[in-house]
């Protein structure tokens, strides 16, 4: 659904993409990673338009550019990193925000917000005023207006996700993370997600691209661009692996 | 919140009613309320109910009726104005004024006060001002342009800096006026609604209906920006032709309303802040709602001004400041807590 052919960013001579060339497929978790400065937020705004790259950036094969604004929104949606919010909304006007790009009857538009707050486990505090609640809940809240957004997508959509895990406890990432591999197995969307814990990856993502000063390092499946050498060289770190009872890889 | 909203708009749209019937029937000539508003059926409709003597009629519709129409067109289109300006700057101490309207508006009324008196006859002042403020905000817009589009943070400074490029202009024509057009600049900065005429009414009146009109269609999208300019843009929405068309309409609102009424202060910064207070900031409340206590809030003031210091009268501009200035800090000391 998304393919990327020589992308770069160079603002004042500094070059912060280089040559960037991936695909991301409906149905799977891609995971970008790498150190801090790799490029990965950079790559994420290419993606999303805040900034204007050079190369191609097709989504179902037409350039991003050649987007009509809504069509794309209903197509493409970002989970902000942090959101702030200087005006006292309550958390169920945000998720209603994402209603912007849509045509609904308003008894459609109530049924889906009370949907995708239930889906994203935040009906419970949706007359809160969004400043009063914690950054994970805030997340949760974002999280609905997104799925709100993509709920009219005629083919399946993308969403892309910087950092979703930084402001949650242990539990709710593991929700968020479980709540984004279900959507993309069961509803078919393409997910891009920048993720900085090494068995986050290996545990959620399909696919994963490893960055590092702007290019593309490796991309696989997790457990084969997650090479002892390769974590070694890119974080200056050796980890130890343990193996779960589940079968599954640990890096400590 | 819906219920909340019905509530208020019902208040405000009654205390609309007795406002206008207080202010047409007290002043320094006090009238009977029935026949002060049967005058003003018998003027729209030509019939011929009402009691009153002549001049009794001619204060009525002459004199009081107009005024009161034109604090309702000003107070709305300020009051609108001012809850765009804080949607699009995010921050609720934004008044219109600080993309240099106002000041812009002041510079054109000065010139036309000192350097050109009376080109145009009475239509000088208001054309001028209007100029002025629209002139104004557009070097103010052209300067917050860089390639990535508008920077709302120049903008503010930038309009900061014009605003008091503008003051010191402001006194160096002063200060080589007379003492006629001296006065005239001071009343006129004060700002009063003794100016209505057919001609203004009108004017006021489209401008009120166009903004009302305008800014509702683009109440979703004020509040997409409210989340910040980049998840508006992956709302889907169009940020850099939003932000130019809010601030040439509010340039537009702002204009007219200082080019009818002089320079009145504080509606456009403290009504929309208080809707939000009982409705929240969705815009497609916020608006509408503002511009009732907009129109009752220049209505009420107007009607203090006439009335305190009867037969003689203060400037209206004056009294909304008087009044919003220690209400402000009243709220201000309420909610500091919020944003410490």
């Amino acid at each position: 659904m998304l393919q990327l052919n020589n992308v770069s960013f160079k603002p004042q001579g500094k070059l912060l993409l280089d040559q960037v060339s991936v695909s991301v497929k409906a149905g799977e978790v891609y995971g970008l990673l790498g150190p801090n400065g790799a490029g990965k937020t950079t790559l994420l705004k290419a993606i999303s338009g805040d900034i204007k790259a050079s190369g191609s950036i097709k989504f179902y094969g037409k350039e991003l550019t050649q987007w009509n604004r809504r069509e794309l929104a209903k197509h493409l949606a970002v989970l902000p990193q942090a959101s702030q919010l200087t005006f006292p909304f309550s958390a169920r006007e945000v998720v209603a925000l994402g209603l912007t790009p849509l045509s609904l009857s308003k008894a459609q538009a109530n049924c889906l917000i009370d949907e995708k707050m239930q889906a994203t486990d935040c009906y419970s505090f949706a007359d809160r005023s969004y400043p009063s609640l914690s950054g994970g809940e805030r997340q949760r809240v974002q999280l609905a207006r997104v799925l709100l957004q993509l709920s009219q997508a005629s083919h399946s959509p993308l969403l892309l996700l910087d950092e979703p895990t930084s402001a949650q406890d242990l539990g709710q990432q593991h929700n968020l993370l479980t709540l984004t591999q279900q959507l993309a197995k069961k509803e078919g969307f393409g997910v891009v997600a920048i993720l900085h814990d090494l068995n986050q990856v290996l545990r959620y993502c399909d696919t994963c691209c490893l960055l590092d000063q702007g290019q593309v390092s490796a991309v696989d499946s997790p457990d084969k661009v997650l090479s002892d050498e390769r974590i070694k060289q890119h974080w200056q770190y050796q980890p130890q692996r343990v193996i779960l009872n589940d079968g599954q890889i640990a890096l400590i | 919140m819906q219920r909340s909203v019905s509530v208020c708009a019902l208040a405000l749209a009654s205390l609309l009613i007795a406002c206008a019937l207080l202010s047409l029937v007290l002043g320094a000539m006090n009238l009977p309320v029935y026949d002060s508003l049967l005058i003003v059926v018998d003027d729209l409709f030509g019939a011929n109910f009402s009691q009153l003597e002549g001049y009794q009629q001619v204060v009525v519709l002459e004199l009081r009726l107009p005024r009161l129409l034109l604090a309702i067109f000003v107070g709305a289109i300020l009051a609108q104005c001012g809850a765009v300006a804080q949607g699009l700057f995010r921050n609720p101490l934004a008044d219109p004024g600080i993309i240099g309207v106002s000041s812009g508006a002041a510079v054109g009324a000065i010139l036309a006060i000192v350097v050109f008196p009376a080109v145009w006859g009475s239509w000088t002042i208001p054309t001028m001002a209007f100029v002025g403020g629209l002139l104004t905000t557009l070097l103010v817009y052209g300067l917050a342009q860089s390639k990535n589009g508008t920077s709302v943070l120049v903008l503010l400074l930038a309009g900061v800096a014009i605003s008091a490029f503008a003051g010191a202009a402001i006194g160096f024509l002063s200060y080589f006026a007379d003492d006629a057009s001296l006065r005239e600049l001071n009343v006129w900065q004060m700002g009063s609604l003794t100016g209505a005429s057919d001609a203004n009414l009108w004017l006021a009146f489209t401008t009120m209906l166009l903004l009302m009109i305008a800014f509702q269609r683009r109440a979703q999208a004020l509040n997409a920006l409210l989340l910040g300019e980049p998840e508006a843009r992956h709302l889907g929405i169009d940020v850099e032709q939003l932000k130019l068309q809010m601030i040439i309409l509010t340039a537009i609102g702002v204009g007219v309303a200082v080019s009818c009424s002089g320079i009145i202060g504080f509606v456009g910064l403290v009504v929309p802040h208080l809707v939000r207070l009982a409705t929240g900031p969705n815009h497609h409340f916020l608006l509408p709602l503002s511009a009732l206590l907009g129109a009752v809030l220049l209505m009420g003031s107007d009607l203090l001004a006439r009335l305190v210091v009867q037969p003689a009268e203060l400037p209206v501009g004056l009294v909304t400041v008087l009044l919003g200035a220690p209400f402000f800090l009243i709220l201000l000391i309420q909610q500091r807590k919020n944003w410490s």
